[in-house]
């Protein structure tokens, strides 16, 4: 019986998650609470946050966990910047100031924060936090984990088998061999920010039709044992981390996208950038999809259970679950490198003998407090009232054409609302959605929304939901019709979320149903660039520069 | 003494090719103090303070919009903001610290802004009223938060003020040391490079291909 806390920290998404008895009790995405998008800096705020959350004193922690080892990164670095001499001096010196100034003292620092002893604290394998997040949380036995992303220590991709101690490492693909590396030259290439705008390559690409599959085969080889090669010399991410892609590449695909620029889809050049991306995605699908093949003839599992930054790609899990040998295929919401904090704390929680609970609901963040945003909403000088039916009361407003902002219970873990901090609408009127777009969230027109659901008419209005993954939108899955214009994608498909009858919005779906909606559009409650929104304050202070028409905390509303 | 800080002050502007650079810089600024003021808001136990905080923050967004916008005009093409962190000022040392340590923040603020506006009053009017109308809310957030810390965080306000002068002169000692020892640590990792590649001849390649571990 031990209590661990698991970390993530210093490269992009830092996050904390506590195990207690082998049961998750809180995770925490740093950014969520320093309001610092993708904060990479040591989560002392999650870390405080889930202690408060566990309710229990930095002394009781048996065991404070890294998600990976920070002297083998080192090691890869530096050995990285020396293969690219003369070229990588540069990088040497950037490279050696964040980690001396910071990375390479990590666990001495968790120690002076917590006030633990330096024994308590251990590190893990990257790709074996982000295995342990996939294969304890995953619904089902008789499993193998596949982790993909852009580089751990030295691998980049790796298969797991269940075991006793965690996951057991059956075969990896070493950096710089890395799907996510080559998405991530992609997204910057076509002038988005790394690690945070492949989403939007993803949207992006379903407007695009894929007629530059020979130039990107160039550089992304799958080979027959599954395994697959990138042309390393047009990726230089030493050099460049915050371009990823070296010249070579720019010969290959023509110039790159300046990043200011509005995106205009009816222009050629424009057009040209959605056929790249469209290819880069099929590419990565492709190779996605043996990744998976090659997972199952190692193991022979019925069922797959997915982590990594790649894993984030909701369209290639759909295809892997389509065209893979898999049953069912399962996602760790919270699949990036956030996710390795909660892979920590299990592994953690093995090592100290615990068995693990397999019961996991993402809503493990900080609660919402009603009586609080009550208060501060009327020092803000809102109407603020307590209801007695939210419920109904909402779903009366979302009929007229209302943009609702819905806060309720803890906070969601992974990049996706869930129905605890989301904005609402109707999902059947493009309008709605155009409006949520460029007035409430302020970004690209080109960016879908997505539905939500109730589990018993899914299947009515969505091919293939509910399963594994649509609870959390790491899937899309084809929509039966066109009713729902408003968050289904232009290639006809719609990442879905499917709600049981424990699910934050099941109460709000059912009185929608009286209005004649089977579904809403549900997006993040935030705007573009932002963070989603955690405490209650962070939701006024939405409210407040935004303008939704509502918002509901609970069975509080509040209005202008 | 007033001609003397305007010319401080003012001086990076008479420089060619500067004035975008510093306008993102402070939008920066504000945009990081608007980040801060937001966790501010949710840490604080008074909702009243709360909600001051929030409105502070709103403020702050805005003036970075308003200072990026400027940038923007002034180098003829589109700049964005870098994404930084903040200094979590508020969780490391408590409220009454953090607000006097902002207090500090908007009296410098204040006096610069006074100085620009009058550096640009003649020489471009459109930059000098939108910088007037930032300076019109940084005079009310430099007295709301006087008010703060003489009336619900007065107990032990004059510690909170000493505690956060010693941190604001460190950052900027800070900041001075960085600068000064930053060309002499390139220098140093350069020789160490160059000394420790051979070393490293034997390093791994680009091995691709799946590893089988047993
Ligand atoms: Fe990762
Ligand atoms: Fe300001
Ligand atoms: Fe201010």
């Amino acid at each position: 019986m031990a209590a661990v806390l698991g970390v993530s920290a210093h490269y992009h998404d830092a996050a904390a998650a506590l195990v207690v008895d082998g049961r998750i009790v809180a995770a925490q995405q740093e950014e969520r609470l320093s309001r610092v998008k993708n904060d990479p800096s040591l989560p002392r705020m999650a870390i405080d946050a889930c202690l408060a959350l566990g309710d229990i004193e930095a002394a009781a922690l048996d065991r404070v966990v890294f998600y990976e080892n920070p002297y083998r990164k080192l090691e890869r670095v530096m050995v990285g910047s020396f293969a690219a001499f003369p070229r990588g001096a540069g990088f040497f010196r950037r490279a050696l100031r964040s980690q001396l100034g910071d990375k390479l003292w990590v666990l001495d620092q968790l120690a002076a924060h917590l006030g633990v002893k330096r024994e308590r604290v251990s590190f893990v394998d990257h790709h074996q936090s982000h295995a342990a997040s996939a294969l304890d949380c995953a619904p089902f036995d008789d499993a193998v984990a596949l982790t993909i992303d852009g580089v751990g220590e030295q691998e980049s991709t790796a298969i797991w088998a269940p075991a006793d101690g965690g996951p057991r490492r059956v075969a990896s693909i070493d950096y710089p061999h890395s799907l996510g590396l080559f998405y991530a030259a992609i997204t910057a290439y076509l002038g988005f920010r790394v690690n945070e705008g492949e989403f939007k390559v993803m949207g992006l690409s379903a407007y695009g039709t894929s007629r530059f599959d020979d130039e990107v085969n160039q550089l992304l080889r799958v080979a027959a044992d599954g395994s697959f090669r990138l042309r390393t010399s047009a990726f230089d991410e030493h050099l460049r981390p915050d371009r990823a892609y070296g010249d070579e590449l720019v010969q290959l695909l023509g110039p790159a996208r300046e990043s200011q620029r509005p995106w205009d889809l009816d222009s050629g050049e424009d057009r040209r950038f959605a056929d790249l991306a469209a290819s880069a995605q099929r590419a990565l699908e492709e190779a996605v999809l043996a990744l998976g093949r090659a997972a199952h003839e190692r193991t022979g599992a019925r069922h797959l259970a997915l982590a990594g930054g790649v894993a984030l790609n909701c369209s290639a899990n759909a295809r892997l679950l389509a065209e893979g040998p898999f049953e069912r295929v399962f996602v760790q919401p919270a699949a990036g490198d956030a996710g390795g904090a909660l892979g920590a704390a299990l592994l953690g929680a093995r090592s100290e003998g615990d068995a693990i609970d397999g019961r996991f609901d993402p809503a493990l963040g900080v609660a919402a407090d009603p009586d609080r945003a009550m208060a501060v909403a009327r020092h803000l000088g809102l109407n603020a009232d307590r209801v007695d039916d939210p419920e109904r009361e909402a779903a009366e407003r979302l009929a007229g054409g209302a943009i609702v902002a819905w806060v309720r219970g803890r906070s969601e873990w992974g990049p996706r609302a869930l129905g605890q901090r989301s904005l609402l609408t109707r999902g059947d009127d493009v309008t709605l959605r155009d409006v949520l777009n460029r007035r409430i969230k302020g970004r690209e027109a080109f960016r879908p929304f997505a539905p939500v659901v109730r589990d018993e008419h899914a299947s009515a209005l969505f091919e293939g939901a509910p399963n594994d993954m649509t609870p959390a939108m790491t899937t899309v899955c084809r929509a039966m019709d066109d009713s729902l214009p408003g968050c289904t994608h232009v290639d006809g498909t719609a990442r879905v979320q499917t709600v049981g009858p424990e699910g934050a919005l099941d109460g709000l779906l059912r009185a929608m149903e009286g209005h004649g909606q089977r579904a809403l559009l549900n997006t993040s409650l935030n705007a573009a660039g932002e963070p989603l929104v955690a405490h209650v304050t962070d939701a006024l202070d939405f409210f407040v520069r935004r303008k939704p028409d509502v918002l509901y905390v609970e069975d509080v509303r509040i209005t202008r | 003494m007033r001609a003397l800080a305007d010319f401080v002050y003012t001086f990076s502007w008479r420089l060619p090719g500067r004035r975008w650079r510093r306008l993102l810089a402070f939008a920066e600024a504000e945009a990081e103090s608007a980040l801060e003021l937001r966790c501010a808001a949710a840490a604080t136990s008074d909702p009243e303070r709360a909600a001051l905080y929030l409105k502070h923050a709103a403020d702050e967004a805005r003036h970075a919009e308003i200072l990026q916008r400027r940038a923007t005009l002034a180098r003829g093409s589109a700049v964005s903001l870098p994404r930084r962190g903040h200094a979590r000022l508020f969780e490391r040392f408590g409220e009454p610290v953090f607000i006097a340590y902002v207090h500090r923040g908007e009296r410098r603020g204040r006096r610069q802004f006074e100085a620009h506006v009058r550096f640009f009053e003649r020489r471009d009017p459109a930059l000098a009223a939108a910088l007037k109308s930032i300076l019109a809310d940084e005079r009310r957030h430099e007295s709301y938060t006087a008010e703060l810390l003489a009336g619900p965080l007065a107990d032990g306000a004059p510690a909170a003020r000493r505690r956060a002068r010693r941190v604001d002169l460190g950052d900027r000692w800070r900041r001075v040391g960085s600068a000064l020892t930053g060309p002499l640590f390139a220098v140093l990792m350069l020789l160490l490079y160059v000394l420790a590649a051979p070393l490293a001849l034997g390093a791994r390649g680009d091995r691709a291909g799946w590893r089988t571990h047993d």
